[in-house]
């Protein structure tokens, strides 16, 4: 288990192989490089967990402190890995998916003139989501909180040359460093209660949550709603949830791994890791679960509006993660992470079958220019398939027990009640729509696509600018999808399906076991109804996947069967139909209320008040040359002037020494 | 090392070197010896202040190489140097922005290498002086010659408009010196008043030892306290700031942010600790100053579009911080700006060095001229994003370690505060990406007839000046624990000594429950 | 011996002649005679109070301000030599160049 900062140091070597001498590699190397390096970290972190697992249940959490990072007067923050279930899972799901998604960009990208940054960047990631998962204190979890957000913005930026993509990049930034200020206002407050960042105390010292009774509800409340805007941030729950969709002007495997997989998740993570301070604030927990539901509910209707694949993906993501923010809200945080790991699996599976789609395309993303690819790329037809089915929560795919434990818990938990666990209900019949309309019209009806006008136009693809006029005659075929892509595909598509097998309750209890040393009660059994498969979690389950083939069937009929009927609806409520186009107006909203008015302040401050400012300055300066030009005036140059001067000087001095006498 | 002069070298040296220089003939445009034997001194001399650093014990309370020697007895001045946890990294800091800023600056010093080159080691050597200085005739002395130099570069080698900027600058910052003049005479006079049986002195050890009424020490903190203010420069006081650094030669500028740094210093090693009531008092009204710096120094520095002015007023929002950590008289805090200010030195000239060399490509310092450089120079983008990203505190890096700890400690003491100074950080976001992004991203353009330099990438030169400053960007961010260590001894002290010499006040030195003590990696097995 | 107090009137009438006289005359030369006019005056209040108080210091002093007063004319007659190649002209009227 010591081992573990090894995790982090292969990625670090896949980074500095890149930036500092990749330009001496062979073409291919920067991925092949980076996905060796992945390759072994997942090594390290199956070696750990197999070794976390050995131990007994009460001693799975163990401090591996490499180094003293920040030693000040009465404040050392240790550069600490904290191994228990918790982040070895995440270890898990980020070197493995992580590993997967490398292997499956070297062949997206192998004709990218960029490959280098690529990988380099995405090293970065990696390595920022271990320190972020790994972290066994807050600022270290900053640490890792901000170099992911880094790694996102450069990896949204990879076709920096795109104004889209430079301006999706920024504020997918700014967007998580306004996360970053509430968290660290979050550990500060912490810092000034409790004395110190780390999670969990060493020897005499107490950590943060073992001090957690006997604190104010308040300054809890304060602490963990301050830590939430990081959270939301990150994964992009509402309101803050308007960098996301952007993010997908980043290459394809970009959007599978960091802004599906693994980075937005670590809202979801923090939530979990940081369990003891929720519980014991009420109220914020009562903000996690609307926020939470509000999202889930609101991003699964932007789905269904979208045009473009990947966004439909996106708002699914948000959606997804609203589910797992309403899961932990409820204090289904075992819930929540399994739908976590679940979630990585089919929503990186969907991402990198419609990344396929997109480049045998050419860099095609419009689903109204798709159309007919299941005989055209069936590899991409059957892995979204297979994904759609699995977020559709269709049994026995790995979606269905985990969004299913989800749903149960926002009804039946103490926390949770009937409106949530409709909304959750409502929600999964229109994650099955969305995805399954987004399916349809890729992959079935008549091909709509034009391999010449998708060529250089088609954002997201990775052609220089020189090149996507390169007007190569025989380039206009299809891409079919190389070995390295197929792989992927086929290793996340098994445990799209099997991933849920973990947790069937009933038959297997693999993840309760497996998450019983970090939650006191990773499932909300503690609710008064009961759970471990009984009557009222089946029957959540018949009606969940009921709802989930009502949404398939429905696309089916609006997209396949009955196609005048989708453009007849759009029209007939033009009204709800713009509104979802238009995102509900947030980003509009955004933009006069932060983006304008900060840069008309900014101008006003800077040409007004500023200059203002700078004008007293000169002012004063400019009292003083007035009062010399005035004075000036005194200096005649005349010899016997001055002579009159020195004399009336010296009578008046005498005046003065002979009068005081005087007077004395 | 111990008989070396080593603090005395340190000053000297860049002075000896630079009237060196000053006899060295120029050989037409750029040529000549001059920058050569500079750069060939400043190496030296980092090459000690390596070596002091090194030497300097981790955690090492009370002053070390300490140089006395008699100099004006009539009035009891001194020449008296000395390095502790409060100094010693910026000695470092200097000697190192030297050699740098003189390798930036290698193609552009102009008509006159031998001059460019002498004044700023005269800035490093006067800077170093007024560091080390702990007598205050001495450290006055040094603190109005470091004006010198810089005017001279400004009024030499400065833009369009250097004679107002140059005149403007050497002005405003001397006005609050005369103050600190008159409140340093002050104290000396009312300490050979207190202690009539010994030689009257200017030894800031000695004069420490003055008892000043309350009422008084207000006055005279104020006088100290204005010329740091301006210096520094803390809001509203910073108009001379943007002007000054947008006609300075901005190479030079890599060096000039230490005169910055110096008032920052100051208040320290002399404001604080002499007048700890009126400090008590004052320092919170002078906090909110600073935090006002860091949000309107955001603010404007996001309308900008020189990309010096920018930066301009970025260093205000960054000393600004500076100034907050001081300020709150946290230990933590303290710690914090020590190192916050050699981040600021670092992140800075790299910044100014990167935007000069982007101005020499292409002609202009006009974001609105430019975009989409990225895809010229890969290498120089890979630095900008580094500096650019140290600059606005990404976690990992430099900044962030200084930033945390400033605000964490802040908030003990002042928690409205810190809580307005964190959004800095966003809006350092702001601005930093406007300037990164809008010059390097988006479609490519620049002015035309930009020439044939225009399409190279970083110099070997170049990057030699860029290196060790990116390097210690990462360092300090991922390990610094050496630089931290450095400093907590002094710190923990200047805070336990004002704690006690106002008893009464509440103390911000008790640290919270402390952790236990760590030993190196725990073995689980 | 002559009481002190007439020497001091006598030095206060030249002190007097030499005020007015630089005052009011345009030449030169005249104003630097009456220059060395007043320094005399001087010169006679300090050798006047040696010689009443026995003492050697004043007598000393007048030494010291005859030879600034041959220092001082020396520099005034370059510059006034100098001016009057110049100008053509040494009235001190004409000589206003260092008006401010």
């Amino acid at each position: 288990m010591d081992l573990v900062w090894l995790t982090l140091l292969f990625p670090l070597l896949g980074f500095a192989v890149n930036a500092l001498l990749g330009g001496r590699l062979p073409r291919r190397a920067p991925g092949i490089v980076a996905s060796l390096a992945m390759l072994a970290a997942f090594a390290v972190a199956i070696y750990v967990t197999a070794d976390l697992l050995a131990l007994p249940h009460e001693q799975q959490g163990r401090d591996v402190i490499l180094y003293n990072w920040v030693p000040v007067a009465g404040l050392t923050v240790p550069l600490g890995l904290w191994v228990d279930p918790l982040s070895a899972l995440m270890l898990l799901i980020v070197t493995g998916v992580g590993f997967l998604i490398f292997v499956y960009a070297t062949g997206y990208m192998a004709d990218d003139e960029g490959q280098r940054r690529f990988f380099a960047n995405m090293s970065i990631f990696v390595l920022a989501m271990l320190v972020l998962v790994l972290a066994d204190n807050f600022m270290l979890l900053l640490v890792g909180w901000g170099g992911v957000g880094f790694a996102s913005y450069a990896l949204i930026a990879h076709y920096f040359w795109r104004p889209e993509a430079a301006g999706a990049a920024v504020k997918a930034f700014v967007v998580n460093t306004l996360g970053d200020v509430g968290m660290m206002l979050g550990m500060f407050l912490m810092f000034r209660e409790f004395g110190t960042l780390q999670y969990f105390g060493r020897g005499t010292a107490p950590g943060v949550f073992d001090q957690v009774a006997g604190t104010g509800v308040g300054t809890l409340a304060a602490i963990t709603l301050l830590l939430l805007v990081g959270a939301v941030a990150k994964s992009g729950q509402f309101p803050l949830h308007v960098w996301l969709p952007d993010a997908m002007a980043g290459p394809t495997p970009v959007s599978a791994l960091i802004h599906a997989a693994t980075m937005v998740t670590a809202g979801v993570y923090l939530l979990a890791r940081a369990w003891p301070l929720y519980e014991a604030a009420p109220f914020t927990l009562g903000v996690i679960i609307w926020l939470g539901a509000i999202t889930m509910v609101g991003a699964a209707l932007l789905g269904v509006a979208q045009s473009n694949i990947k966004r439909v993906l996106a708002y699914s993501t948000i959606s997804q993660l609203g589910y797992m923010f309403l899961a932990a809200g409820v204090g289904a945080y075992g819930a929540a992470v399994f739908h976590l790991m679940t979630h990585a699996f089919f929503k990186a599976l969907l991402f990198l079958a419609a990344g396929v789609a997109i480049h045998a395309l050419h860099g095609e993303e419009e689903l109204p220019r798709m159309g007919g690819l299941r005989r055209v790329v069936p590899s991409a037809w059957l892995a979204f398939g297979v994904g759609g089915l699995a977020i559709a929560g269709i049994p026995p795919f790995s979606g269905f027990f985990s969004k299913d434990e989800i749903i149960w818990s926002a009804f039946f938990s103490a926390r949770g009640n009937a409106l949530l666990g409709l909304l959750a209900l409502l929600t999964g019949g229109l994650t099955a729509f969305y995805v399954f309309r987004a399916f349809f019209l890729a992959f079935y009806g008549a091909a709509r696509y034009n391999l010449h006008a998708a060529e250089g136009a088609a954002p997201g693809h990775g052609h220089e600018p020189a090149q996507e006029h390169d007007d190569q005659p025989g380039d206009h075929a299809i891409h079919a999808p190389s070995f390295e892509m197929k792989l992927p595909l086929a290793v996340l598509g098994v445990l799209a399906v099997v991933g849920g097998w973990a947790l069937i309750p009933g038959l297997t209890t693999l993840f309760e076991e497996y998450l019983e040393p970090v939650f006191a009660f990773p499932f909300a059994y503690a609710s008064p109804v009961g759970h471990a498969g009984g009557a009222s979690y089946w029957t959540v389950a018949v009606v969940a996947a009921l709802t989930g083939l009502a949404g398939i069937g429905l696309a089916y009929v609006l997209y396949v069967a009955r196609p005048a009927l989708a453009t007849g609806l759009a029209t007939r409520f033009a009204g709800a139909h713009r509104l979802l186009d238009r995102r509900y107006y947030i980003d509009a909203f955004y933009d006069l209320a932060f983006v304008r008015s900060f840069r008309a302040l900014a101008r006003a401050l800077s040409d007004g008040f500023d200059r203002l400012l700078d004008d007293l300055v000169d002012g004063v300066a400019a009292i003083f040359r007035e009062a010399s030009e005035a004075l000036r005036e005194v200096q005649t140059g005349y010899v016997r002037n001055y002579a009159l001067m020195i004399l009336g000087g010296t009578v008046l001095i005498f005046a003065f020494v002979v009068f005081r006498g005087l007077v004395q | 090392m111990s008989g070396l002069p080593i603090l005395s070298i340190l000053v000297f040296l860049p002075v000896v070197a630079a009237i060196l220089c000053l006899v060295l003939p120029d050989r037409g445009e750029g040529a000549g010896p001059a920058r050569i034997v500079a750069l060939v001194a400043s190496l030296v001399a980092l090459a000690l202040a390596i070596l002091l650093l090194i030497d300097f014990p981790p955690g090492a309370q009370g002053l070390r190489y300490e140089e006395r020697a008699s100099w004006i007895p009539a009035i009891g001045a001194s020449y008296h140097l000395g390095v502790d946890g409060l100094n010693v990294l910026l000695v470092f800091l200097t000697a190192l922005l030297t050699p740098v800023a003189l390798l930036a600056s290698w193609d552009a010093m102009g008509r006159s290498p031998r001059l460019f080159s002498a004044f700023l080691l005269l800035l490093e050597g006067t800077v170093i002086g007024a560091l080390t200085a702990l007598d205050l005739v001495l450290y006055f002395v040094f603190w109005e010659a470091m004006l010198v130099p810089m005017y001279l570069l400004i009024a030499t080698f400065g833009g369009a408009r250097r004679g107002y900027a140059a005149l403007k600058f050497f002005i405003y910052t001397s006005v609050g010196s005369l103050l600190m003049l008159v409140a340093i005479l002050y104290v000396y006079f009312l300490h050979s008043a207190q202690n009539v049986e010994v030689a009257a002195s200017f030894d800031l050890a000695d004069l420490l030892a003055t008892t000043i009424s309350p009422g008084l020490q207000r006055w005279l903190f104020l006088a100290f306290a204005l010329a740091y203010a301006i210096k520094l420069p803390l809001f509203p006081l910073h108009t001379w700031l943007p002007d000054t650094y947008t006609q300075a030669p901005v190479t030079a500028l890599i060096l000039a942010t230490m005169l910055v740094k110096v008032g920052a210093y100051s208040f320290l090693r002399f404001a604080i600790p002499l007048f700890p009531q009126a400090s008590a008092e004052i320092l919170p009204i002078l906090a909110i100053l600073a935090t006002i710096g860091i949000v309107y120094g955001g603010i404007v520095s996001a309308a900008q579009r020189d990309m010096v002015r920018l930066l301009a007023f970025s260093s205000l929002a960054h000393l600004g911080f500076i100034a907050l950590g001081l300020f709150a008289l946290d230990a933590r805090a303290i710690q914090g700006s020590i190192l916050q200010m050699v981040n600021h030195g670092l992140s800075a000239g790299a910044l100014f060095a990167l935007v000069a060399m982007i101005a020499a490509r292409v002609g202009t310092f006009d974001l609105a001229a430019v975009g989409g450089l990225a895809r010229r120079w890969p290498v120089l983008t890979g630095c900008f994003l580094l500096a650019a990203f140290s600059s606005l505190g990404l976690p990992g890096l430099n900044g962030f370690v200084g930033e945390f700890l400033i605000l964490l400690g802040a908030f003990r003491t002042h928690p409205v505060l810190a809580t307005v100074g964190t959004f800095g950080v966003l809006l350092a976001a702001v601005y930093m990406l406007r300037l990164f992004v809008g010059a390097m991203y988006g479609p490519e353009r620049a002015p035309s007839g930009a020439g044939a330099r225009a399409s190279r990438d970083l110099s070997p030169r170049e990057l030699a000046a860029l290196a060790p400053l990116l390097l210690l960007i990462v360092w300090i961010g991922v390990y610094p624990a050496p630089f931290l260590r450095r400093t907590e001894g002094a710190v923990s002290q200047l805070v336990t000594n004002i704690a006690a010499a106002r008893e009464g006040t509440p103390l911000t030195i008790a640290p919270p429950p402390r952790d236990a003590a760590l030993t190196p990696p725990e073995h689980t097995r | 011996m002559a009481p002190l107090a007439y020497y001091f009137i006598l030095s206060a009438i030249l002190f007097t002649t030499g005020v007015i006289g630089v005052l009011i005359r345009k030449n030169p030369l005249i104003m630097f005679m009456s220059i060395e006019l007043m320094l005399n005056s001087a010169n006679l209040s300090f050798a006047s109070f040696a010689r009443y108080r026995n003492g050697l210091d004043g007598q000393v002093i007048a030494f010291f301000i005859m030879t600034v007063a041959a220092a001082e004319v020396v520099v005034g007659l370059a510059i006034i030599v100098s001016i009057f190649r110049t100008r053509a002209s040494v009235d001190v009227d004409d000589v206003n160049t260092l008006k401010g």
